[in-house]
């Protein structure tokens, strides 16, 4: 199991992130229902391993952070969901 | 993991992929393009019944271009109010776009040469677009959009078999393929 998407809000970002071309922080936040700060931290962790990139963007004169999936991000999320499958499978 | 834990990933998973790829469909896009395609085949009919002449197509090419205004002002004002930039709604924009370039030089090139019957733009359109709507509906499983490209397809085939309504008959096609498919997300938008 991929240690860094046994947490629920990472988990949440990457699956926000995977049918996207990018993300903002605002939406990813309104979309996960978790604090600044605590959002902030998980992405950090995500970004560190590579699995998101972020981009800073100004959009009508404000500024705006914008994160996308990483084909590393991709490819440790669909490894991750088999895994998921597989145990899942395994008690059935 | 247990397993109990690990379905509870998963469902969260699921519910996020369906929210964020289907919850919000481009619906002005699809309304603005199928005006488009109404466009065009009401002046290919117009000028199979003699109604007007070929300048009707210029009119359409007016409406084509306003489409190309309106489609990309709402892409750029879907993603700032979205906050997110969806595949879905990027592939749809651009394949209309790419659909649009392309029937935009061939009406410009039927109506220089007349190599082209009357009719031929508001086909070659129709087919492009429907090509459009089933590759995205049938790549990305989503069923609205492989139904409009069924329904367009479709009014192509019947209006090959009553060829003095082929414009009539694909412009109900655009109506049914586009523009309904379009008020339905409109309405039913969610907030995801």
């Amino acid at each position: 199991m991929d240690d860094l998407l046994l947490s629920k809000i990472r988990l949440s970002v990457i699956a926000e992130l995977l049918p996207a071309e990018w993300v903002a922080f605002s939406e990813l936040q309104r979309a996960i229902g978790t604090t600044n700060g605590n959002l902030g931290a998980h992405l950090a962790k995500l970004v560190q391993a590579g699995y998101i990139s972020e981009e800073k963007a100004f959009v009508d004169r404000r500024p705006q952070t914008r994160y996308q999936l990483s084909r590393a991000g991709r490819r440790a999320f669909l490894k991750h969901i088999a895994e998921l499958q597989a145990i899942v499978a395994a008690a059935q | 993991m247990e397993s109990r834990q690990a379905t509870e990933h998963l469902d969260i998973v699921s519910d996020i992929l369906h929210r964020a790829e289907f919850g919000n469909p481009p619906a002005v896009q699809f309304i603005v393009w199928g005006i488009v395609g109404v466009a065009f085949n009401i002046a290919g009919q117009l000028v199979t019944l003699g109604k007007a002449g070929p300048q009707a197509f210029w009119v359409a090419g007016v409406v084509l271009a306003l489409a190309l205004v309106v489609s990309i002002w709402d892409m750029s004002r879907t993603q700032r109010a979205a906050g997110r930039l969806t595949t879905i709604g990027r592939l749809a924009a651009v394949s209309f776009w790419t659909a649009a370039a392309v029937m935009g030089t061939i009406t410009i090139l039927s109506e220089m040469t007349k190599l082209f019957p009357p009719f031929a733009p508001s086909v070659l359109f129709a087919a492009g677009m429907s090509t459009v709507l089933l590759t995205l509906g049938f790549g990305l499983r989503f069923r609205p959009l492989a139904l409009g490209g069924l329904a367009l397809l479709g009014s192509i085939v019947i209006a090959f078999l009553i060829p003095s309504w082929l414009g009539a008959i694909i412009a109900a096609g655009n109506v049914a393929g586009f523009i309904v498919p379009g008020v339905l997300f409109a309405v039913t938008k969610t907030d995801g």
